[in-house]
């Protein structure tokens, strides 16, 4: 069955830029598959009865798993390594434009893709429904305006939204002004299902018996020295007309002087009256240097289906900069840090302590050889809280000409955890290529060996030596009459 | 003046024409002073057509016999390639009026240095060349209207080779500032045009035909100036590179480019067609429709290489939010939508492009304190619950199993400030069941949950359906 769909779906994406009289289509088809294991837990108990205490006085079972047991239960509770799920996700995905079909201006856009995990005991995030559409709209541009219908992705400040609808787009290019307004059946986020699917609620939790109405406006100037823009959108239940969200969120850049520019916006939630994430930055661009200098401020965004806003999730704030220079032809360095601190939690944790303040560093360069040879070497330190990571990674490509190019490649992770004993150490080395077998087809292959320690005080510790793989290739078609170019985009609208 | 006419031409047809040969077999004139008391008694052909030019191998052998001198073995080289006008017959009547008949006189006129003994022969003394023809400048400074009195334009010196095309000097012209500019070489191109015109300046077509300017010129042939000159390849023997403008090694000329290219693209399509643009264009703006596209009969002009903008720093991806959304076009001239998807909804199989190769194992530093909205890009329940359920972390049956956090014996009574800092990290694995075990106010605990900011009557007003969760119908005023 999952090979059925997978075949017509490939079919519909070949015939379809044929059977359409199109002034001219580009179509990307990629089939891929990779293979890769992950490891979590199992949990287990234990009669207190049968909890022996070692000779430090902590708990454990009698055969060296440490255990937690809360007064008055009669069982203890402990976590061992659980079984190995290998799974082997492959996709097979179009994405296809095309433009003319009988009306300059028209242009169509469809991005899908079907899915299947080979393995049956576990699945790969993400592969099911086994077909999925992420964009599909018909889009008609006038010189004034434009108008889509369909399933888009409007991606802004706000974040990357998905509805089914239409969206309207207004322009007074002399002015470098656009207003945009849309309108239509909302996705769940950084998902192409509905809310109402099953897929995005796994564990059953509370959720909306329907998809919610979105309605958001995004408006835009452009300048030579400034581009700004100001969004709202709203989620609305669609049977008690109760709010999913309403926020609003404003985006600027702005180019001061020579190379030095501010880049900034916020968001401000009006369902429950706080800032959300925010940031500006004061930026230096040169080719050869670059310089940036910034505060952020990150706050978590639940919808008000959910209690999750209820229990006050605090934002931090934090400083940042970072540095790229060019030091010679063939040398480039960059170094970047940040330092953030959670606002008051407003919290007492007597018996516990935590972080809450962190820190992340990061230092690479890289080296180009010569024409075909490069390398890079970097270095990585996050220390926050709930968890830490720091390791090395570099690697080496040879690409003597565009037609084929591979890396060979070695990481090193230290990754402890803070509210539980486990410190994975993990070494990867791998080699990745891909060869441009003819001019409209590419295929990649990857693998790499993973070499996992997963350090504790007791016998939940374990090794783990696996190996990933993954394959893809990737093919192109246009339409012979990409030149000269179509009325389709000679008659664009000014502005595109 | 005609008698210093006559002979500097005869001197330059005896002396240019054959310049090649002489300096193919290396004669040496002056080693035969004493020997031949005129020209003419060698190089015959300059006084009657009828004669060759050069002597014959036999006319050597006279002395050179293995007797009187050693043998040599010596042919006259065939006529070289010339782009002069120039022939002896033309002159010859002229020549010998002014010079009366000896023509030695005439001949040591052109080719021989003012003061210099007899038989020190060069192939033309050109300073003597150019005053007899009344230019006063040195031979490549010459105008224009003068270059046409010896030279033939290049298509029509068919006996050049390309090796000789290739051999040309170039004026002093060449090398002064600005002159690859449209005011440089090209305003010197058209100065033929006028009461006495050229559609082209013939100092231009001397040495160059239409397929050098095709090297550079893409709007070649919409330019009457470069149609002007006649076609042949021979002229792609003299090597030029194409530079760039001034103005395209601005650091922000990539930024930059655009807005002069929608004002007008009459200088752009000199150099580009529609190929440079779509270099990195994906979706090509309107102004690119006003370039030429490439084809048969038109060169390939400048060649673009796609590279990134200054802006595009290292950390980019992380911080192209603000720039993408307020203008979003900047984006779509050089990046495809499907670019855009394939981070912000990428399939179940990606290969590494976002993220480090090590992130499924780093991930939950990152997701404890997010240096990215991971939700932009992953859906927390079908991304995050469906792998940590399979790993044995979720709570399906709402149901929590103590033990996980076990670095903090008391972690479950005191990880408040853990949820507020780090909440999405939390309902990747716990569901909101879980946490009303003991946060709600119906069969909870009645722990109270809401912390700073909250403010619970807004949130009503928009959304009184949430407070019933834990509320159920009596809601308690927040006043």
């Amino acid at each position: 069955m999952k090979f059925r769909k997978l075949a017509t779906v490939l079919s519909v994406a070949i015939v379809l830029p044929a059977a359409a009289a199109a002034q001219g289509y580009n179509l990307r088809l990629s089939g891929g598959i990779q293979g890769v294991s992950f490891r979590g837990y199992t949990a287990d108990s234990i009669p207190v009865d049968s909890v022996v205490t070692t000779g430090n006085g902590s708990l454990e079972t009698p055969n060296g798993y440490a255990v937690a047991c809360a007064t008055g239960n009669l069982y203890c509770n402990y976590w061992i390594p659980g079984p190995i799920n290998t799974t082997a996700p492959a996709v097979a995905q179009a994405a296809l434009t095309m433009w003319g079909l009988g009306l300059p201006g028209l242009r169509v856009q469809v991005n899908g893709y079907a899915t299947t995990d080979f393995n049956t005991n576990a699945s790969w995030p993400g592969t099911s429904p086994n077909l999925q559409l992420i964009e599909g709209y018909a889009e008609y541009a006038a010189p004034a305006w434009t108008i889509v219908a369909g399933r888009k992705l409007i991606s802004g400040r706000l974040g990357a939204y998905g509805f089914d609808g239409g969206q309207v787009t207004g322009r007074l290019a002399s002015a470098g002004v656009a207003l945009s307004g849309y309108v239509g059946r909302g996705l769940a986020q950084g998902s192409n299902l509905f809310i109402t699917s099953s897929e995005v609620n796994p564990q059953e939790d509370y959720l909306p018996a329907e998809s919610p109405v979105v309605a958001g406006l995004i408006g835009t100037w452009n300048s030579p020295h400034a581009e700004v823009s100001a969004e709202y959108r709203r989620e609305v239940d669609q049977t008690t007309k109760y709010f999913g969200s309403e926020r609003v969120a404003a985006s600027a850049t702005l180019r001061l002087y020579g190379h030095y520019s501010v880049v900034g916006g916020a968001i401000y939630d009006m369902a429950s009256g706080l800032w959300g994430s925010a940031d500006a930055a004061l930026r230096y661009a040169t080719p050869k240097v670059g310089v940036v200098a910034g505060y952020r401020r990150y706050a978590p965004f639940y919808e008000l289906w959910t209690v999750w806003g209820a229990f006050s999730p605090v934002p931090y704030n934090a400083l940042y900069g970072s540095l790229s220079y060019q030091a010679t032809k063939r040398l480039q360095m960059r170094i970047r840090g940040e330092t953030y601190r959670f606002e008051n939690a407003d919290v007492l944790t007597p018996l516990v302590s935590i972080a809450d303040s962190g820190w992340r560093f990061s230092v690479g360069g890289t080296y180009q050889f010569s024409n075909a040879w490069q390398a890079q070497l970097g270095y990585e330190n996050e220390r926050g809280t709930g968890a830490a990571s720091s390791g090395w990674d570099g690697n080496v490509t040879f690409s003597p000409n565009g037609k084929y190019s591979i890396m060979v490649y070695g990481n090193s992770l230290s990754r402890p955890l803070e509210y539980r004993w486990d410190q994975s150490v993990v070494l990867v080395y791998g080699m990745q290529a891909s060869v441009v077998a003819r001019d409209n087809v590419s295929v990649a292959f990857t693998m790499a060996r993973y070499d996992e320690n997963r350090e504790r005080p007791d016998a939940a510790s374990f090794e783990w030596d696996q190996i990933r793989f993954g394959a893809k290739v990737i093919m192109t078609f246009s339409s012979a009459d990409r030149l000269p170019l179509p009325k389709a985009i000679t008659n664009r609208p000014a502005g595109y | 003046m005609r008698r210093i006419l006559a002979p500097l031409v005869l001197a330059l047809a005896v002396a240019v024409a054959p310049a090649a040969a002489q300096q193919g077999d290396q004669f040496n004139h002056a080693q035969h002073a004493k020997v031949f008391p005129t020209c003419t008694g060698c190089h015959a052909g300059a006084l009657n057509d009828s004669r060759p030019l050069l002597p014959s191998g036999q006319s050597c052998a006279n002395c050179h016999d293995g007797t009187v001198e050693r043998r040599v073995d010596w042919q006259p080289p065939p006529p070289a390639g010339t782009n002069l006008r120039f022939t002896h017959a033309e002159h010859r009547k002229e020549v010998l009026a002014k010079a009366g008949q000896d023509s030695s006189l005439a001949c040591q006129a052109c080719h021989t240095p003012m003061g210099s003994a007899w038989m020190t022969v060069e192939p033309a003394v050109m300073p003597q060349c150019l005053a007899c023809h009344g230019v006063k400048t040195a031979h490549l400074a010459a105008p224009d209207t003068a270059c046409a009195t010896c030279h033939l334009p290049l298509a029509q010196a068919t006996t050049l080779t390309m090796a000789q095309v290739k051999e040309f000097p170039a004026p002093p012209s060449h090398d002064a500032p600005g002159f690859m500019s449209a005011d440089g070489h090209g305003a010197q191109a058209r100065a033929g045009t006028g009461p006495k015109t050229y559609l082209v300046a013939p100092s231009c077509a001397t040495c160059h035909a239409q397929e050098f300017c095709a090297t550079c010129h893409v709007n070649a042939p919409e330019t009457p100036t470069i149609q002007a000159l006649s076609m042949d390849p021979r002229s792609l023997a003299i090597s030029v590179t194409l530079e760039a403008p001034a103005t395209h090694a601005q650091d922000n000329f990539v930024l930059t480019h655009g807005k002069s290219a929608r004002k007008s693209t009459a200088a752009c399509q000199t150099c580009h067609t529609q190929e440079s643009c779509l270099t990195c264009h994906i979706t090509p703006p309107r102004a690119v429709g006003t370039l030429y596209a490439s084809g048969p009969g038109r060169g390939a002009g400048a060649q673009v290489a796609r590279s990134r903008p200054a802006s595009h720093m290292a950390d980019f991806s992380t911080i192209h939010a603000a720039p993408a959304s307020s203008n979003p076009q900047s984006c779509e001239g050089c990046h495809a939508r499907p670019q855009c998807l394939d981070c912000h909804r990428g399939t179940p199989e990606r290969t590494p492009q976002y993220h480090p190769q090590t992130f499924l194992e780093r991930h939950p530093a990152a997701a404890y304190s997010r240096e990215t909205n991971c939700s932009d890009c992953h859906n927390p329940g079908a991304f995050c619950q469906t792998c940590h359920v399979q790993s044995g972390l979720g709570s399906p049956k709402g149901l929590l199993q103590a033990g996980y956090h076990d670095v903090f014996p008391g972690f479950l009574l005191n990880h408040g400030q853990a949820a507020r800092q780090s909440l999405e990290t939390c309902t990747s694995c716990h569901v909101e069941k879980d946490c009303l075990t003991c946060h709600s106010a119906l069969y909870g605990r009645g722990f109270n949950p809401h912390g700073p900011g909250f403010d619970g009557e807004k949130l009503r007003s928009k959304n009184p359906q949430m407070c019933t969760v834990c509320h159920g119908l009596r809601v308690p005023s927040a006043k």
